[in-house]
């Protein structure tokens, strides 16, 4: 097992190293003159190659690489944005918890709300119950959550008054985020413990357990349960890198200052440092997150933990 | 490894999640509440305005300086400055910054004349321009400002290389000449002490500070400003808000208060900046008084407030041209190379089409040149001027058609989708429909703002229909034309005659209505641009809170400290 996460991380750093080099070359191939954007329009021509040079930018492509690499990688130097002249890290440090806040929470809300709904589906097969959850997760994961969010907005903020339209300053203020956020996911969990649950409840322990008279309650909570949430913990454990990477629109529209607005507004104002440094820290948390189910599934699955306590007897 | 149960596996998932999700809701909502939080439900008059008005009302000036009355509290939507470096003044939420920091230096909206700020007297001698300070400038740490620290403000400005244009371009070193005295050394002729209004680019938009505070802060002052302004910053939640609070006349350096021009004065104690991302929830956040007053709203949220009396809207003209240059290099085979050409399409256009395209005069005015009425060196001759600007003629355009070299060529329009995305599009469509009509072919590309733009020789467009801003003078809106700023300006024009006008206007005796028009002709003559419109901006505000926000800066940002607040 030792082994094993050692050779994750090790793959880890190939997997980060290959996404650095990814978005560095799709934002280097990207049209346009940074130095105008930035120094406006009435910048002469010396103007803008002193900004060039002085970001670098007038380099050619493998030099500008190798720096970014190497600052990156060697010297843990995420860059200063262009724009606000501050370092990158120090504004993500801040924001991150915000964009892990939002995320966490819907993967909660996908839980407390997509599980019961896909056991109740489940447990009434073809009945109108069944029908009832499955047309609910169809609308859920048909509606856009932007749409969801500014149709919310103007129900709950504008027309009730019961939660403000934006920010993060009052507790409120997260509701509307959330539920927003969540709703795709809710439909997915519900769906996937539904069909775990369709497959777990014909088994034959389940018949034993129910032939010796056990509790419908229990064969249902003691054994179809756990049986059945595992694909849905491996769902639930992928669920916080695509949250985060998933709620830009959210954060965007409620001015929630996380990750995803500042990625957006890098990508908006030509700076570079910012959407470089974004995306590899969304690589490093899912990578970390998917090591981490990785992990949780030998832990829970002990066909798993048998293959790798088997691979480290032979070796 | 110790084997761990599917049950309890689970009830050890249930609890992390709930503790994670509380631990990070403590950090998530750290920052206390910045208020803003307004009540709704007003009962002020209404005083909706539904004809455009122009920032031009001097007597706006008269009136907040003799308001008297300071209110408690404003909230506004803003756009994020993310640092309050005073090196380098951060373009998305400047108008915070200006709140805190001071110039030497400012400009007054309506005239566009310089006032001092810190400055008590500034001067050319012809070479050199020399900066007499106020004696009395403390900080709000108590530091006080002199001549030593705007100079180690400037050098150290470019030192960091956050010159900004301000400095650096014009001038080639400073000094101290006495305590409150200070000399900038201009460059030489076109470089510098010849440049029309070089002394004001020096003098205004820079947040000076003094030498000890900046090297007290921890971080050059990006989240912890201490300056001279008439406000303090006393809360910043990253990207979220910030709020400054008016420093009482007591503890402000500037006694005379009767120099204190509207960019520094301070009607309202606290103001609350909500640095809303999303247009819509600007105006969601009015609706439900969360903010106080929003900008550049849209023409269908300011309908909507102008059937309320609860809200005043507000229409004035922007100084923003929107602009279609044509891409001239003859080098690079480019057909509008061809004047004829150029000639065709300029006589093929309609002015009164495009702004009906843009929604008409509720957004937008034609233009006469390539200028707007507001600037200073504005000659409204050009109004009656006989030009392709009044006269659509088609069939003088097919006449110039049949004499240019057009061979069924593909001309490339391209329009920039920034935040007059809606009506660079209309005007591009609208130019696109006159090609029609004489029988030029054409594909319309939108693009981003730095696209296809600002490199040199680049023969990938025909036509580009952008904007600019003017800041009081004609020479932003002219710079594109200077071989200076673009080689052979940005329709590389590569016209020796039209970058020598260029450097004439652009001196301290040639900015004037005269050349102006002068350089104009000759742009018509040569058929290298046409000025299509000047955009119009809405704002509204709470009648309840806020009875007059009309009040702007020379560049029309937002003050307001220098509102008048409902009593």
């Amino acid at each position: 097992m030792g082994r094993y996460v050692f050779n994750r991380l090790l793959w880890m750093i190939f997997i980060l190293i290959g996404v650095a080099i990814l978005i560095f070359t799709i934002l280097y191939l990207v049209p346009g003159d940074v130095s105008t954007h930035f120094l406006g329009e009435s910048a002469t021509i010396e103007d803008r190659a002193a900004f060039n040079h002085k970001y670098g930018l007038d380099q050619p492509y493998l030099a500008q690489l190798g720096n970014f690499l190497y600052s990156l990688f060697l010297k843990g130097d995420f860059g200063t944005s262009f724009k606000y002249n501050t370092p990158v890290i120090e504004e993500l440090l801040v924001r991150i918890p915000r964009t892990l806040f939002l995320g966490v929470s819907c993967i909660v809300v996908n839980a407390l709300i997509g599980i019961p709904l896909g056991m109740m589906a489940a447990l009434h097969q073809n009945k109108w119950q069944d029908t009832l959850c499955m047309v609910l997760a169809l609308l859920f994961v048909s509606v856009p959550n932007f749409w969801l969010a500014l149709e919310m907005v103007d129900l709950f903020a504008i027309r009730l008054g019961w939660f403000p339209p934006f920010g993060i300053d009052k507790t409120t203020s997260w509701v509307m985020p959330i539920i927003a956020g969540s709703m795709a996911g809710v439909a997915a969990n519900a769906r996937q413990t539904r069909s775990s649950m369709l497959e777990v409840i014909r088994a034959d322990f389940i018949t034993t357990a129910r032939a010796k008279g056990v509790d419908e309650g229990i064969v249902v909570r003691r054994h179809m349960l756990p049986n059945a949430l595992i694909p849905v913990v491996t769902g639930l454990g992928v669920g916080p890198s695509k949250s985060i990477a998933g709620n830009v629109v959210i954060e965007r529209i409620f001015t929630i200052p996380g990750v995803g607005t500042y990625m957006l507004s890098g990508i908006d104002n030509y700076d570079y440092p910012i959407v470089r440094s974004s995306v590899v820290i969304l690589a490093v948390f899912s990578s970390l997150v998917m090591l981490l189910v990785d992990i949780v599934y030998a832990i829970i699955d002990p066909r798993i933990k048998a293959q790798y306590s088997g691979k480290a007897k032979g070796k | 490894m110790n084997t761990l149960s599917r049950r309890d596996f689970l009830k050890v998932l249930g609890v992390g999640s709930t503790a994670t999700a509380a631990a990070l809701a403590l950090t998530a909502c750290g920052g206390n509440s910045t208020g803003g939080g307004s009540a709704g439900g007003s009962t002020g008059a209404a005083t909706a305005t539904a004809a455009p008005q122009v920032n031009e009302d001097a007597s706006v000036y008269e009136q907040t300086q003799a308001a008297g009355f300071i209110a408690a509290e404003v909230s506004i939507a803003s756009g994020d400055p993310a640092s309050f470096l005073p090196l380098k003044p951060a373009g998305g939420g400047k108008a915070i910054l200006n709140e805190i920091y001071e110039p030497l230096c400012d400009q007054d909206g309506p005239s566009g004349e310089l006032y001092g700020v810190l400055a008590k007297n500034w001067y050319w001698d012809g070479d050199d321009f020399y900066v007499e300070l106020y004696d009395s400038i403390y900080d709000s740490a108590k530091n006080h400002l002199t001549a030593n620290d705007v100079v180690w403000y400037y050098k150290r400005m470019q030192e960091e290389g956050y010159d900004d244009q301000k400095y650096n371009r014009y001038f080639n070193d400073c000094e101290v000449v006495s305590e409150y005295v200070a000399v900038f050394h201009a460059k030489p002729g076109d470089a510098g002490a010849n440049v029309f209004q070089a002394d004001n680019n020096l003098l205004r938009g820079a947040c000076v500070v003094t030498q000890a505070a900046f090297e007290a802060a921890s971080d050059m002052m990006a989240t912890s400003p201490v300056a001279t302004g008439r406000y303090k910053l006393t809360e910043y939640i990253t990207g979220l808000s910030a709020t400054i609070e008016r420093v009482s006349d007591d503890e402000y350096w500037q006694k005379d208060l009767s120099v204190v021009g509207p960019q520094h004065q301070a009607n309202v104690q606290k103001i609350n900046y909500f640095f809303i991302t999303e247009a819509a929830q600007v105006v969601n956040a009015l609706k439900t008084g969360q903010i106080d007053y929003a900008s550049e709203i849209s023409s269908t949220a300011a309908a909507e407030f102008s059937a309320s009396s609860d809200y005043t809207v507000y229409r004035f003209y922007s100084n923003r041209m929107f602009q279609t240059y044509f891409n001239c290099w003859a080098d690079g085979g480019c057909p509008l190379a061809d004047i004829n050409l150029r000639a065709a399409i300029c006589y093929a256009i309609n002015s009164d089409d495009i702004l009906a395209a843009v929604g008409g005069e509720e957004f937008a005015r034609r233009l006469y040149e390539f200028c707007v009425p507001g600037v200073q060196s504005y000659n409204s001759d050009c109004e009656s001027w006989d030009s392709y600007y009044s006269k659509c003629d088609i069939d003088l355009a097919k006449e110039y058609l049949a004499k240019s070299s057009y061979n069924n060529q593909v001309l490339k329009i391209y329009y920039y989708t920034g935040e007059h995305a809606e009506m660079e599009e209309g005007v591009a469509l609208t130019i696109g429909a006159a090609l029609d009509q004489i029988g030029v072919k054409y594909d319309i590309t939108p693009t981003t703002d730095a696209d296809n733009l600002n490199i040199p020789t680049n023969a990938n467009w025909d036509l580009l229909c952008t904007t600019t801003g003017a800041n009081g003078n004609a020479l932003s809106l002219l710079g594109k034309f200077s071989t200076d700023q673009y080689e052979g300006g940005i329709g590389n024009w590569f016209d020796d005659t039209l970058n020598t006008m260029y450097k004439e206007f652009n001196t301290r005796t040639g900015a004037t209505a005269e050349t102006n028009s002068k350089f104009q002709q000759y742009l018509i003559e040569n058929f290298y641009a046409y000025g299509t419109l000047e955009g119009i901006l809405i704002d509204a505000w709470r009648s309840s809170k806020v009875a007059n926000a009309t009040t702007k800066t020379f560049r029309n940002w937002t003050i307001p400290g220098a509102w008048v607040y409902v009593e």
